[in-house]
């Protein structure tokens, strides 16, 4: 990961992180806010409950004590009273009920028996359950109250009319039903439902108020209020938004629970915050990141561009171009001390390089020196004896100093014939022929070369010597000049077999590389030290007794030629192995 | 002969209306409403509403009269027929009156009397002399006189061009889907009536005729028991008939079973029929023991007993939840069936049912397991009423009683016979039988007070409207 890189990820994480904590902070202060505000407002729609209960209550008493002051239902009582047939009010309910606004109305006789009822008037003749008890009380209370289909709850009163001796009660009020939770004006985002307690089993098909397509999760919490007797809260996770509801018991006549009030407030809204705030972070921290990223990517860019300029002055100066010079790159600080340090260095590096090339070219051409000393000093020193003794013969007689000047020609003209060896040595290596490609076969020219060697191991006094080749198959054909191949190959096989004069194993084998091929020529022989490993391709350096060092430095030169490699690999007492690659002819030819 | 009744019946009525301080008049038109529609005059065509046949018995009687006529005693009058004898060799002697003329001013004889005879009494025969018909219904105890007071035995003519006669004190104007027109017939036997024309409103709903004649758009409606207090309170007159509809229980094949009987014997037994006869009904209806009610019948409760809801709860304590579950049904159109509904899901609850009420908008509805159903009861004999009744239960329901119905001229142990089989499985459940009321507005007057007679059939020759500008 670059150091621009580096940077860009971690701005972004600030940032992100920064934007992440500030949306965390602004939405905990919302929910904060939000449940606030919730409590306020169930408990003033509670209150509202309870006003519009109370109001509605003494309409209630008023509408009932109206009725029975009515000519109507005194006129009624006095007629039940004259004649106890009941038979001819059996609509009166309906009457009254609309004259005085009730929702529903019943008239029960003295004996509990219903008269008429206004709400549910097949039910007349049967005994009225809760009429005659609740006379006695003045207000109005909470009532389950009967239907053809189903139990009401309403708010009612009963009142007791007399008249000549006979009793009648008029019993009835108003429905606590959708009207009433209308009623109390409830603001956007809440709602009232009303849980109607007819039954011993709690069942949503009792809730009157807004349609709730699955009301089940309410019945946990109506149960518990229903229960306990006591106001209780709970927050309703709905599908689409959390909804927090106060489950307020009303109590009825006898002071058990006759319906749950539940107040619900919507946490719509605060989800709705909640998410706008959220998006908002999320928007607003997508272009702070945006904005981030592009102030990173300038100001990394400009710290970044004299380390990236020193990273390729250093990759250049390990790839051998010592003279590098951070000349154009502008910083400052430790930056610039830096790059005024590499170029120090990179100006030291080259002089010790060419301190050092001087010294090498010097320890060449002494060595040089040094090789061809030798290489001549031996052939002179018999010639210099051989002319010695041709002047000291020149005073013996003719027919002695004719053999003595025969022998010395002799002598001299082998000396000279040495010396010409040497030389033409030295010229040859000097005069280098360019190769002169073809398609050849790597394989072929192993094997041929390995060949003319065969008969050399194979003759009596040769040290035993045991050869194998191994010859990869797939191999393809080469663009390369076979005669200098061969020749490299040849002399990599003699100095092999030099190497082992007591004898050994010498390997030959081919290999596919991707590009091109390897051949590899390895013998078990005392091997190299480090020195001799690192100096083996240098020209007139051997370890020979009788080499001129310029078998290797040939081999090099001629694998150089094809654009391959040559390596080494050598410790002392466990043999060398040398590793050539060749590329493919089109990479050669290039 | 004919002025001379007209000039008594007039004499008649001026004595009468003078002691109540108003006089007969002349002119105008008696808007009447009605639920039920006339499709057409034939008197054969089939009718399956009830509020259908109502009309049909009130109104044709009008255009189509009968030879012989029932009074309200529940007797015999002279009709078109002037008297009637049995011979001693068993024929029957009927002597048409004078004069009589059809709507298309045809003078009749008794030979077109007598055609007509034949086709109404296939198994009769009928001859005819100058003035008389001579019947003879052959084998069997029909009473003669009291088969041709028989609505079934009105006369009615189709002319070529399709139109149908009869002889009635009106004759048809217009018939239109919702327009019943009559117009007073100048040379009816009895006179011409008071009013110029009756204009019967069709197809309207009560609560809408009940509004009309409250405010005084109406001269005569229908009527609710419900509503008697209410109207009367208001000065309006209500005339009850006697019961002509019986509401039975009838259950549908699936619950007709002998797995079913205990359910439907203790159904058959809870309801308090007093009590929605008495104060559901306000006294116009009877709790109905039998099919045919004891006017009809004679024999009075024979077959159903009620017992209340406690007994029939003891019964139904072994048997499970499903065959307790009732699903009734009753007509949306039919408001007193509904109410009467009602009370009897309330019964049969107390009881142990549990009965849900089935009020279908639509001709598809859910299955139901019984059905509260309107019967007429339209026949001057047990043995037609019963007939008639069993016709209008159908071949369905019968399967699951009997398919045998009373011949002509059934004995009342015969007629007995038969109901008792129809009613022993408790298939057919009567609750109670029904008054048809009309209510009549204030400007409506009539000599005898009885615009509408005991049967239902529309007084409507002898009444007259008190704001009439013609007098006598």
């Amino acid at each position: 990961m670059t150091l621009r890189t580096r940077l860009f990820v971690l701005v972004g994480a600030l940032i992100t992180m920064a934007v992440v904590l500030v949306t965390l902070t602004v939405s905990s202060a919302a929910r904060r806010s939000f449940a606030t505000l919730d409590a306020e407002r169930s408990s003033a729609a509670v209150a509202r409950f309870r006003r519009q209960f109370q109001s509605e209550a003494e309409q209630v008493v008023r509408r009932i004590e109206h009725a029975a002051a009515s000519e109507r239902a005194t006129s009624m009582a006095s007629a039940i009273g004259d004649a106890r047939d009941y038979a001819p009010f059996v609509a009166e309910a309906a009457g009254l009920a609309a004259d005085e606004g009730l929702d529903f109305l019943d008239l029960v006789a003295a004996d509990g028996t219903l008269i008429s009822s206004a709400h549910f008037p097949a039910r007349f003749g049967y005994n009225h359950p809760w009429a005659v008890g609740a006379a006695t009380h003045s207000g109005a209370f909470l009532q389950a109250v009967e239907l053809p289909n189903e139990t009401a709850l309403g708010l009612v009163t009963v009142r007791r009319v007399t008249s000549r001796g006979a009793a009648l009660y008029v019993a009835g009020g108003r429905w606590l039903d959708r009207r009433f939770l209308g009623s109390l004006a409830l603001p956007p985002g809440m709602r009232a439902l009303l849980y109607r307690n007819t039954q011993p089993e709690v069942s949503r098909q009792f809730l009157v108020g807004e349609e709730i397509p699955d009301a089940a999760p309410l019945e946990p919490l109506i149960a518990r209020a229903r229960q306990s007797g006591r106001e209780t809260r709970e927050t309703i996770e709905w599908p689409d938004f959390p909804e927090t509801f106060d489950a307020l018991p009303l109590a009825g006549r006898g002071g058990g629970v006759a319906g749950v009030l539940l107040v619900g407030s919507s946490g719509r809204e605060l989800a709705t915050l909640v998410s706008r705030v959220r998006w908002s972070g999320i928007g607003y921290g997508a272009l702070v990141i945006a904005i981030g990223f592009a102030l990173t990517y300038v100001v990394a860019a400009r710290i970044t561009r004299p380390v990236e300029q020193l990273a390729t002055a250093a990759h250049r100066v390990e790839a051998g171009e010592w003279d590098v010079r951070l000349d154009d790159l502008h910083a400052s600080g430790e930056i610039k001390v830096l790059a005024e340090a590499f170029d120090g260095m990179t100006r030291q590096l080259v002089d010790h390089r060419d301190r050092l090339l001087q010294a090498e070219r010097v320890a060449s051409w002494r060595e040089l020196a040094r090789r061809l000393a030798h290489e001549l000093k031996n052939p002179l020193f018999p010639l210099r004896v051989t002319l010695d003794n041709l002047r000291r013969s020149r005073s013996l007689p003719p027919q002695e100093f004719d053999e003595v000047f025969d022998e010395s020609v002799g002598t001299l003209t082998t000396g000279l014939s040495n010396l010409n060896t040497v030389v033409g040595r030295f010229s040859d290596f000097a005069r280098m022929p360019a190769p002169e490609l073809a398609r050849l076969s790597p394989n072929a020219v192993v094997e041929q070369s390995v060949a003319l060697f065969r008969a050399q191991l194979a003759a009596p006094g040769c040290p035993p010597i045991t050869a194998t080749v191994e010859l990869d198959s797939t191999v393809d054909a080469i663009r390369g000049d076979a005669e200098q191949i061969g020749r490299a190959v040849q002399n990599l096989l003699l100095n092999a077999i030099d190497a082992m004069p007591d004898g050994g194993t010498l390997a030959v084998r081919t290999r596919r590389l991707d590009r091109g091929v390897g051949i590899d020529i390895s013998d078990s022989g005392q091997g190299m030290s480090e020195d001799e490993r690192s100096r083996v391709f240098t020209p007139y350096y051997t370890t020979k007794q009788h080499g001129t060092g310029l078998g290797l430095a040939i081999v090099q030169a001629v694998v150089a030629d094809h654009g391959g490699k040559i390596t080494v690999d050598s410790a002392p007492g466990r043999g060398a192995t040398f590793h050539i690659e060749l590329p493919s002819g089109d990479e050669a030819s290039a | 002969m004919r002025h001379s009744i007209f000039a008594s019946l007039a004499l008649a009525s001026l004595l009468a209306l003078d002691a109540a301080g108003a006089r007969p008049r002349y002119g105008g038109t008696l808007r009447v409403a009605v639920e039920g529609t006339l499709r057409t005059l034939d008197a054969d065509s089939p009718m399956t509403a009830a509020a259908d046949v109502a009309l049909a018995s009130g109104a044709l009687p009008l255009v189509f009269e009968t030879l012989v006529d029932l009074n309200p005693a529940g007797g015999l009058d002279p009709g078109m027929a002037s008297s009637w004898e049995r011979e001693a060799s068993g024929l029957w002697r009927v002597r048409l009156r004078p004069g009589l003329v059809r709507h298309d001013g045809t003078v009749i004889d008794a030979g077109q009397v007598a055609a007509i005879v034949r086709v109404k009494f296939p198994n009769w025969q009928v001859s005819s002399t100058s003035d008389a018909l001579l019947i003879n219904p052959g084998a069997g105890p029909v009473d003669v006189p009291w088969a041709l007071a028989d609505r079934a035995g009105a006369l009615a003519w189709r002319l070529a061009s399709g139109d149908w006669v009869g002889t009635g004190p009106f004759r048809v104007a217009r018939l239109e889907p919702t327009l019943l027109a009559l117009e007073a017939f100048e040379r009816h036997w009895r006179g011409r009536p008071f009013v110029d024309q009756v204009q019967v409103a069709m197809g309207r709903a009560l609560s809408a005729q009940r509004s009309d004649i409250e405010a005084g758009r109406l001269d005569m409606a229908s009527a609710l028991p419900a509503d008697v207090r209410r109207l009367t309170q208001r000065g309006l007159k209500v005339v009850a008939s006697r019961p002509n509809t019986l509401l039975a229980l009838v259950f549908e094949p699936h619950r007709a079973t002998n797995v079913h009987d205990v359910a439907r014997t203790a159904l058959a037994e809870a309801f308090d029929r007093d009590a929605i006869a008495r104060t559901l009904l306000q006294g116009h209806a009877e709790p109905a023991r039998a099919l045919l009610p004891d006017w009809v019948s004679g024999y009075g409760e024979m077959v159903v007993r009620a017992t209340g809801p406690a007994p029939a709860r003891a019964a139904l304590a072994g048997l499970p939840q499903e065959r307790r579950a009732l699903v009734l049904r009753v007509s949306r159109t039919d408001l007193l069936a509904q109410a009467v509904a009602q009370r009897l899901v309330v019964d049969a609850t107390e009881a142990g049912f549990a009965v849900s009420l089935q009020v279908p908008s639509g001709s598809l509805a859910p299955r139901t397991d019984l059905t509260l159903v309107r019967l007429p009861i339209r026949a001057s004999t047990p043995d037609r009423a019963l007939a008639v009744m069993m016709g209008a239960l159908g071949a369905r329901t019968l399967a699951q009683t009997t398919r045998t119905a009373p011949g002509a001229g059934a004995s009342t142990e015969e007629v007995a016979r038969i109901e008792r089989a129809l009613l022993e499985r408790r298939v057919i459940v009567p609750v109670v039988h029904v008054r048809e009321l009309s209510v009549l507005g204030h400007r409506v007057a009539s000599a005898d007070g009885m615009p509408v007679s005991a049967a239902g059939v529309w007084n409507l020759a002898d009444v007259w409207l008190n704001d009439a500008t013609t007098a006598p």
